[in-house]
């Protein structure tokens, strides 16, 4: 039975420091989920037979199906310790021995990894699974890299225990081993994100900050806890106990002496993390796993274990489960770890607040999230939307960070693009309801202070994916989320039927709202897209999209990669237009970005809202530009966001300010339909050289000048050697040594390339890092399977845009000419690109 | 940092008035006119069918006639009118030799180098009583496939010949003779073309020629049947678009869509987009036949449709749409405007009524404000920018697309160009719409759902500027939390001009940067630091100028 109520809940959400927000973070297959489920199952939601099968956070039914996380689903749980245990909690207040953990099971494959920085956002602490077999893999270094960026503090989980003792049958030693390697790993990770307002994070058995355990056995223990049963036993202090049952640390049964030396009298010692903490564990599995009846039943009653009626007829793998449940339950090692190393919204938000707020930090929201002030006025982030049982509509689901939300107030629902003062993306309304996720259920509850994690409803249709809620008229927005993984996949989708077609619009918004990462939209040839991060990413999408926001059958076309059209050079002459009365004249050129500046636009590093000096700055002294260029930065674009820009390198020419508007409209044009395939550009600097206008101002107005810059981009484009850039993955493998050659060839043929190729030590896994065109990739993996017989696991995330090797796209014989002939086919435009004359201009 | 050097003074004096250089160029002058000097006197009146025209024109006693010319056939304007001059006076033969004849030019630099100028001298008024008058008109206002009804006017003339290409639009002022000026066509080129493209003979094939080739139609129809063809069904030119094969006749036996559906289309000469259009949903499949290169071709309609549906989705989250006026003359062309200002304004999004002539890109990106355009026009011109609708700042779409947008119907895959159709399907549904719009009232001070913008993926919180008129009274929000005491409605925001709230304004004055003279000044000083010093210059009149205080005279 569940063994909490709301009312409980909420009581402790005001005990703000006895709250934890945490999220299970790990690579894919490392048991997550599994080992969420022995929390969940202390909490009573769950029978204890079932924890460890149930997967309670893997709501979806294909979830359950695949085995495999896709969204990650939160749950609020109530916990008690030991008052003694809590004693310990050193660095921050607590109240009481009740905690109140908001917990989120997030899905590991690399396709999702979205969900998993939606659920950092909300987060103060992340629990992280490490397989004890497989150790540190891509994902786990992608989502420790996230979770330091945004200031959450780890603590670590070594899961599947048992498998290496019932599958490797590794002696103690050679575990004790590949645990502390493990740990050397993660730590490395850690150390490398190192960030100084966070503090030293580093994850230390002998500190308590790591379990070891099995979720699917459910069981698990931390030296902490072992040290706290022999601190009675040997008369000593704990924590000196825990020192002493890690690492090179020995018990001389003989002198009853601790010694750091691993020899006696030439005789090798065992060490104490060995002799003290896996050899009764060695033993019980050694004892149940060969039916030894008596041994077992003298070991039970010497750990105090008991057995009830028919548990005592098991044998076997079943009896083994019940008495490491018993003897070490998961429950209590997690929640140990959770309540004692994991911030308090109190102590994280402290440090936190500058990095989670775009405002000034000493304006009234700034303070109250700084101090997690349930009476400062109220801000919220809504980090992800989630779909209720009510088709089309949604919970928005976020963290309260300063004020309190109830129900029935009025909020101010700033959307990604508010910029303070303007009405853009502004709406309010009354938040509806408050309710509390649990898992598959939600419970209504009245208010969320500060601190707490919550579901809203009434707010959904003004929130596409993620916002901040305010009632201050002065906040600003909480720093947008940016993602490790971009939408670079993409298919078409048409409706069988045509009258279904408002069901499939209605759906790919609906779509669009579910997941963080998914784009949708209407193409310009008139083609519904949907663009996701990978393959299976799509795959889930569109069967969403069939399934749930449309419910209506679909026709999917092959997957596209979407590409960007650049330049290689500089134009190799002024590109001149006139316009279209001949009066006004502009002249430009462009030439490449430069990657490092188009990917500070991309990670927000250079943006349009800078200050221009600072912006000036950073290109002057980071890239190597004129200072004066650099603050005649007209605009970036597409969307006056992207990677292109628009510099004013003209001197003294009259009107021009006036013909800006226009020329920066013209801009914006291009820039999103470019010249070759109207692609959007990416990468290009265009510098407008030269103005001439008419004197009179009706004959330089927008309708002459907006066409005249638009065509005079494309001819300095298709003057500079214009070019097509694909996206590529950077793809890690990991697979054993006597497989690697499959993936050379897999590689090869898609065009990708090796360039790392590490050996993880003590094991004969070799970490194969590569890449990969992604429009080559479809398939990938089940290729790289068949290849390698199963043994090789890809992940591919989006790295960077190369250029389409293959000759020049305007030429038609070329390879790349004849993809973007493909292109425009599909688009349903004149095959040929046309030629620069259409849009130069002789003098 | 370094402070920049103020630029030196320019070597030469500032441009304020057009460079010597400047030349106004006739932009696009008519680059297919095709004249018929050589033809004999007796294929030119075949041609242009003057004899019927005359015989017309007595029929109807006609005092005054007016010609129109497409810009292409302007060269054999000359001729053709002393044709019928003659022809429509000889039979009283009251016998003067004056001509008279006025050019009516509407617009006045373009268009009016052309040859006509030559034979169009004005001459004295007071003619006999009884002598018939004949003009010529020229540039057509907008469309030269349309009656130019404005033009005729002018010249009060009671009857109205059209040459060339017409889209048969009905009108509402005046009489009209139809001159659809036949072209050549090789009929067995047609019917190798027709063999090559249907194998079997049996296939339900329409036969629709365009205008100008109508009168082969028959002709053609005749061969196919004697190479075998059973199921050919010749088309004629009716006057009605709104009929399901515009302008033509249909097989006796398919009145429904349905049983169209089952017929294919060959046309000669290649078919006009919004034809096209058209005809995507409603036939199999399209065939033309060029008889210039004399091979038939296929038409690929669906991405043409599917780029017309991305055209149409721009206005689903506009909030500014500019009803761009293409036609003065088709019936139904002003209840057609009121019905879309009603229709704009009941979804709460702000329309302006334009008219700027002849429509071409530049004036039409004058108005950078617009979103999008809805264009009034004929049927066969009201796909404005070609399929494509590229080239074009803002999307020009049709009243029936912007139906579509504004969310009256949904897009079915099918294409109407024709008013009648379009406002019969309005009224009908906007009764239906009124009692749903009751329903949904939503509390006034709180903002509407913004709308999905699927041509961005992102929302759009502008795309309804004039939201529900609002109670005057405030309501005060008297909440414990801090200051939320901004008034919701979007239409505090928007600037009032002449009591007449103007999303417009609002435009110029938030997403501009240049706002009139001056303000950008205060820019310029800001980065050269101070600006130049203000010294005396000189004073004084004309006559005579003081410098400086030398009191020197210039």
């Amino acid at each position: 039975m569940v063994n909490f109520t709301v009312p409980q809940i909420r009581e402790l959400m005001d005990r703000t420091t006895n709250v934890r927000n945490m999220s299970v973070i790990a690579h894919v297959d490392h048991g997550k989920s599994t080992l969420t489920d022995s929390l969940v199952q202390r909490a009573g939601i769950i029978s204890a037979a079932k924890a460890g099968e149930a997967r309670f956070t893997d709501t979806r039914q294909d979830e359950q199906d695949r085995c495999i996380t896709i969204k990650s689903t939160a749950i609020s749980l109530y916990a008690q310790l030991d008052p003694e245990d809590v004693k310990d909690i050193s660095n921050q207040k607590t109240n009481g021995n009740e905690f109140l953990i908001n917990l989120i099971d997030s899905p590991g494959h690399v396709d999702f990894s979205s969900e998993v920085t939606a659920a950092l956002r909300v987060t103060d602490g992340a629990l992280v699974v490490v397989d004890c077999v497989s150790g540190v893999c891509v994902q786990t270094e992608t989502v420790l890299r996230q979770a330091l960026g945004e200031r959450i503090k780890p603590v670590c989980i070594i899961n599947k225990v048992d498998r290496a003792l019932l599958e490797l049958q590794v002696s103690k030693e050679d575990l004790y081993q590949s645990f502390a390697r493990t740990v050397e790993s993660i730590n490395v990770i850690i150390a490398t994100y190192f960030d100084k307002a966070l503090g030293d994070c580093q994850v230390y058995p002998d500190k308590g900050t790591i379990a070891f355990g099995s979720g699917l056995h459910g069981w698990a223990f931390t030296v902490r806890q072992f040290a706290g049963r022999y601190a009675k036993k040997f008369g000593v202090d704990k924590n000196k106990m825990m020192e002493r049952l890690w690492g090179d640390s020995f018990f001389n049964p003989k002198t009853k002496k601790w010694t750091k030396i691993e020899q006696f009298e030439g005789k090798p010692l065992e060490r104490a993390f060995n002799q003290f903490i896996l050899d009764p564990i060695f033993k019980i599995f050694h004892a149940i796993m060969n039916f030894k009846k008596e041994e077992t039943a003298l070991l039970l009653t010497k750990l105090d274990i008991q057995l009830k009626g028919e548990e005592k007829d098991l044998e076997g793998k079943p009896l083994l489960k019940i008495v490491m449940k018993k003897f070490l339950p998961a429950a209590d090692a997690l929640l140990e770890m959770i309540c004692l190393h994991l911030p308090s919204p109190v102590t994280a938000q402290r440090y936190r607040a500058e990095t989670l707020y775009e405002g000034p930090i000493d304006d009234e929201c700034g303070v109250g999230i700084r101090d997690c002030d349930p009476k400062a006025p109220l801000m919220l982030y809504v980090s992800k939307m989630v779909p209720t049982s009510d088709k089309g509509r949604f919970y928005a689901f976020g963290r309260v960070f300063s004020g309190t939300v109830k129900s029935g107030i009025k909020v101010r629902i700033q959307g990604p693009n508010y910029i303070p003062g303007k009405k853009d993306d502004l709406f309010i309304k009354a938040i509806q309801r408050t309710i509390l996720m649990m898992g598959r259920y939600i419970e209504p509850i009245d208010d969320v202070p500060a601190g707490n994690i919550c579901g809203l409803v009434g707010v959904d249709q003004f929130l596409l994916k993620s916002g901040t809620l305010t009632t201050s008229d002065t906040a600003h927005n909480m720093k947008v989320m940016k993602f490790s993984v971009s939408p670079v996949v993409q298919v078409a989708v048409e409706v069988k039927n045509a009258n279904d077609l408002p069901k499939l619009v209605e759906g790919l918004k609906r779509l669009s709202k579910s997941d963080p990462c998914v784009l949708t939209y209407i193409s310009e040839s008139g083609e519904h897209i949907v663009a996701g991060a990978g393959e299976l990413h799509l795959e889930i999408c569109l069967k969403d999209l069939e399934e749930d926001h449309a419910g209506i059958p679909l026709k999917v076309s092959p997957p596209v990669v979407s590409y960007r059209e650049s330049v290689a050079s500089t134009s190799s002459m002024t590109a001149l237009s006139k316009s279209p009365n001949k009066h006004n004249r502009l002249y430009v050129s462009a030439e490449p970005l430069g990657e490092e500046v188009s990917k500070d636009i991309e990670s927000g590093k250079i943006s349009p809202r800078d200050d221009f000096k600072a912006r000036a700055r950073i290109l002057a002294d980071e890239h190597g530009w004129d200072v004066t260029d650099a603050r005649k930065i007209w605009c970036f674009g597409p969307d006056a966001n992207g990677a292109n820009l628009l510099v004013d390198q003209t001197k003294a020419v009259q009107y021009l300010n006036e013909i800006k508007d226009s020329v920066v409209s013209g801009f914006q044009w291009a820039t999103r339909e470019g010249p070759i395939a109207e692609e959007p550009m990416r990468s290009v600097r265009f510098n407008i050289l030269d103005v001439t206008l008419h004197a009179d101002a009706i004959h330089r107005g927008g309708g002459q000048i907006i066409p005249t810059a638009r065509r005079v981009l494309y001819a300095s484009v298709l003057l500079a050697e214009p070019a097509l850039l694909e996206p590529v993955y950077l793809v890690e493998i990991q697979v054993p040594e006597q497989a690697m050659g499959g993936i050379y060839g897999v590689l090869t043929r898609r065009r990708g390339h090796v360039f790392s190729e590490e050996q993880r030590p003590g094991t004969p896994l070799f970490n194969v890092k590569a890449y990969l065109p992604v429009n080559e990739s479809f398939g990938f993996t089940a290729d790289l399977r068949s290849n390698t017989g199963g043994q090789a696991f890809p992940q591919s995330v989006f790295d960077h845009w190369q250029v389409l090797p293959g000759g020049s796209p305007i030429d038609a014989t070329s390879k790349s000419g004849q993809i973007v002939q493909e292109m425009r086919k599909r688009k349903g435009l004149k095959e040929q690109v046309p030629d620069v004359n259409n849009y130069y201009d002789k003098l | 940092m370094t402070v920049t050097p103020p630029p030196p003074p320019p070597t030469t004096a500032p441009v304020l008035s057009t460079p010597d250089d400047h030349f106004f160029t006739l932009a696009n002058a008519p680059t297919n006119a095709v004249s018929h000097r050589d033809l004999s006197d007796d294929d030119f009146r075949t041609m242009y069918e003057v004899d019927r025209t005359i015989a017309e024109v007595l029929a109807g006693d006609y005092r005054r006639v007016a010609l129109q010319f497409p810009d292409e056939s302007l060269g054999d304007s000359e001729r053709v009118y002393s044709m019928v001059y003659q022809g429509i006076n000889a039979v009283p033969a009251t016998g003067t030799s004056t001509e008279e004849e006025s050019k009516n030019t509407t617009s006045g630099c373009c268009g009016g180098k052309t040859s006509e100028d030559a034979c169009c001298g004005r001459t004295a008024t007071g003619k006999p009583a009884s002598e018939r008058k004949v003009f010529i008109l020229a540039d057509t206002s907008y469309s030269a496939c349309c009656v130019d009804e404005i033009a005729a006017e002018h010249v009060s003339a009671e009857v109205l010949v059209h040459y060339g290409r017409s889209c048969l639009s009905p009108t509402t002022r005046l009489p009209v003779i139809y001159v659809f000026t036949s072209n050549n066509l090789s009929i067995p080129a047609a019917v190798e073309g027709f063999k090559s493209t249907y194998p079997s003979l049996d296939t339900k094939v329409l036969l629709v020629a365009d205008v100008t080739y109508a009168s082969h139609t028959l002709p053609l129809f005749a061969a196919l049947k004697e190479a075998g063809y059973t199921n050919v069904f010749p088309t004629e030119i009716i006057h009605d678009p709104a009929s399901l094969l515009p302008n033509r006749t249909l097989p006796v036996d398919c009145n429904s869509e349905e049983a169209l559906r089952d017929w294919s289309l060959f046309h000669i000469s290649e078919p006009l987009p919004s034809l096209l259009l058209i005809l995507s949903s409603r036939v199999s499949q399209t065939h033309y036949f060029d008889p210039r290169t004399s091979s038939v071709k296929s038409t690929l309609s669906s991405p043409l449709l599917r780029r017309r549906y991305a055209l149409l989705s721009h206005a689903k989250s506009a909030g500014i749409i500019g009803i761009l006026v293409n036609t003065l003359n088709i019936k139904h062309y002003l209840p057609m405007i009121s019905h879309l200002k009603s229709k704009i304004r009941a979804a709460r999004r702000k329309s302006y009524l334009v008219v700027v002539g002849k429509v071409n890109v530049e004036k039409v990106a004058n108005f950078s404000e617009v979103e999008v355009w809805v264009g009034v026009g004929c049927w066969e011109q009201g796909v404005v920018g070609g399929t494509e609708g590229r080239g074009w700042y803002r999307p020009v779409i049709t009243p029936w697309e912007l139906s579509i947008a504004l969310g009256e119907r949904g897009w079915d895959g099918g294409w109407i160009a024709d008013f009648a159709e379009v406002l019969r399907i309005g009224e009908s549904e906007s009764h239906k719409r009124q009692q749903k719009e009751d329903e949904d009232e939503v509390d006034s001070d709180e903002d509407a759902p913004p709308e999905f913008d699927l041509r961005t993926g992102r929302y759009i919180s502008t795309s309804r500027p004039l939201s529900k008129s609002t109670s005057t009274t405030t309501t005060t929000i008297t909440t414990t939390s801090s200051a939320l005491t901004a008034p919701s409605n979007r239409q505090k925001e928007l600037i009032a001009t002449g009591g007449v709230l103007s999303p417009a304004a609002t435009y110029l004055r938030e997403k501009r940067t240049w706002q009139g003279l001056g303000s950008d000044l205060a820019l310029d000083q800001e980065q050269e630091a101070g600006g130049a010093l203000v010294e005396e210059g000189r004073s004084g009149v004309a006559r005579g100028y003081v410098v400086g205080k030398e009191g020197e005279r210039h």
